[in-house]
């Protein structure tokens, strides 16, 4: 044997024309691949491997297809990471693609098999990977090389307790330049301590934050910009709930890294004038908030209690004051939500004025709380997995049918950047932005889906006989949610971490 | 070519080129003559839309080279039904 080569592959989605989507500019690479890739040793032994990574979104043609067919003397492992639900269909198919050319090992892992039960599709050839990679990842290569995947990793514990300090390898000046800036993923903390019913994050990452120690981060700084990164984005759910975050934000502001950054931080955030403050000397600029709703009401019945809309305009205060863009993340279509209702919200917020503003339907994502109600409920009316991205209707609305609940989708966007559009006086980077969005929501074609110029390349009925050969499926059934092992029930049972605290009481 | 649409689009283009609207020639090239680039276009089918309630997809532009052959894909799309 010469060598183990691993294809890691984030799997791209299939659009409602049946395209695989994919775009001839990205907007960043997808942390997972690089951290992944970054995990995998050199050697395992005597042997070598040889890691290759592909990120479907931005690949414009199909040469990668080559890795997945047997090459004799080689030893593949093909790894589909990162797979959320909309992208588990295409996960399935490059397996199947890849079953089907002679490759004897494969594995699928990421949110979905991670929080959705997956075994009607097991023992198929495929493997299904359901805790962390730190978890399980040695494990599959060294089963890969000596012959054999077992059909499941880490049935019985989803969470690593602590995480390994991982430096990340930056993509090469070719993979980067397959984006529409120079930009890295990093992901320095996992965990969120809240409970919001519609959330897939407590069921991927665990309410237990925690992170790697701070050297690692920096060093994975220190590489990318040698490598040529210009912007990085820290896409942990909670920045600010990072117990280290001033540590690492000092030691980025000793190293003179000068790497602009984007994070995303909870609505607190807005308690924590301080760390807003840190985060602009440290040259963050952009922070991602998701303040969901306007309505107090409805943050409280779906869970998110922490969030206050009194408080949001404070967040754009603290933000602008500090030089960093406010991003404002919305969910339209929650359950009380009428057309009024959202219309209202982009009232709203044209008086508040965030920079950029993001806005999904909401998805009762498979694996989360809200999912598992709305199943127990019968309110699930969309039976294919590729459409639950939070821009489709998926479940009966109380009083938004499908046409006009994805009509005022669009129209969300319109009217905002419509709005910031007539206001002008905007940035250069944001004026850019702005068209774009307003462009592309006026097509009717989600400006968050993941890059820039769709292009078509090839569709889904190029794979789905290889998913009816090799699962014997049309469509994966919809799935239970996985259940927590009592291990990882116990572990966020424990939980009790309130950073803030002080700072919560005072103003709350 | 329908005048008043050939009209309402040389307005719309003046605004956006920020050029009187007797300076834009109908044959002249959008991106080196009227230094139409990524931005401007978009912002161009953008007012077009608001001005048309129509939508200019980029996979349907890329045969837009001149002023008039805007005008005409205009004429074209007012034949179908319209957003509003």
């Amino acid at each position: 044997m010469t060598q183990l080569r691993v294809v890691l592959i984030k799997p791209s989605k299939y659009s409602m024309d049946g395209s695989v989507e994919r775009f001839k500019k990205g907007y960043m690479p997808n942390a997972t691949l690089w951290y992944i890739a970054s995990l995998t040793p050199e050697r395992i032994g005597d042997v070598p491997v040889v890691v290759h990574t592909v990120d479907e979104y931005v690949w414009q043609n199909l040469d990668y297809l080559n890795l997945l067919q047997h090459d004799p003397g080689v030893v593949t492992l093909v790894a589909l990471v990162g797979v959320q639900s909309h992208q588990f269909h295409r996960a399935l198919d490059l397996t199947a693609y890849a079953l089907h050319h002679g490759i004897r090992h494969c594995v699928i892992g990421g949110p979905h098999p991670m929080t959705c039960d997956t075994s009607s599709l097991q023992g198929k050839g495929v493997s299904f990977a359901l805790a962390e990679a730190e978890l399980i990842w040695e494990r599959i290569l060294e089963d890969a090389l000596a012959g054999e995947l077992k059909p499941v990793y880490g049935d019985n514990q989803r969470w690593a307790k602590q995480l390994p300090g991982v430096v990340i390898n930056p993509p090469n000046s070719t993979d980067l330049a397959r984006y529409g800036a120079p930009v890295l993923g990093l992901y320095p903390v996992r965990g969120c301590p809240y409970k919001c019913n519609f959330c897939s994050v407590i069921k991927i990452s665990g309410r237990q934050v925690r992170s790697p120690d701070i050297d690692s981060t920096i060093e994975s700084l220190r590489r990318a910009k040698r490598g040529g990164v210009k912007i990085i984005k820290f896409v942990s759910d909670n920045f600010n709930k990072f117990p280290q975050v001033r540590e690492l934000l000092h030691a980025m502001i000793d190293e003179g890294l000068d790497l602009p950054f984007y994070c995303q931080c909870d609505t607190q955030i807005a308690k924590d004038p301080e760390l807003v403050e840190l985060l602009g000397r440290a040259n963050c600029y952009e922070m991602f908030v998701g303040v969901e709703s306007f309505n107090r009401k409805t943050l409280k019945s779906v869970g998110k209690n922490h969030n206050y809309p009194e408080h949001y305009a404070k967040i754009i205060q603290l933000c602008n004051e500090a030089g960093i863009r406010p991003h404002f993340s919305n969910i339209i279509g929650f359950p009380d939500d009428d057309e009024g209702e959202i219309r209202h919200h982009i009232e709203i917020l044209k008086t508040l004025r965030p920079r950029i503003a993001s806005f999904y339907i909401l998805t009762p994502i498979p694996g989360t709380e809200q999912y598992d109600e709305f199943r127990t409920d019968g309110l699930i009316i969309e039976n294919n997995l590729d459409r639950f991205d939070g821009s489709c209707y998926t479940w009966a609305h109380p009083h938004l049918p499908r046409e006009q609940l994805e009509n005022l989708l669009y129209h969300s966007y319109v009217n905002y950047y419509g709005f910031l559009l007539k206001e002008g006086n905007l940035p250069d980077d944001d004026l850019r932005f702005a068209v774009f969005c307003r462009y592309t929501a006026g097509l009717r074609r989600h400006p968050m889906a993941g890059g820039y110029e769709r292009i078509r390349v090839d569709t889904l009925t190029d794979y789905s006989h290889l998913r009816r050969m090799i699962f014997d499926i049309d469509l994966a059934p919809l799935p239970d949610s996985l259940r927590l092992s009592a291990r990882d029930e116990e572990a966020n049972r424990r939980v009790d971490w309130r950073p803030n605290k002080h700072v919560e009481h005072a103003l709350t | 070519m329908n005048a008043n649409i050939q009209q309402r689009v040389l307005k719309v283009a003046s605004e956006v080129l920020e050029r009187k609207e007797d300076e834009i020639q109908l044959d002249a090239p959008l991106r080196d003559e009227l230094q139409l680039d990524s931005l401007k276009q978009m912002t161009l089918f953008i007012a077009l839309e608001d001005e048309f309630q129509h939508t200019i997809p980029p996979e349907e532009a890329e045969g837009l080279v001149t002023v008039r052959d805007v005008i005409e894909f205009i004429q074209r799309k007012m034949q179908e039904p319209s957003l509003a």
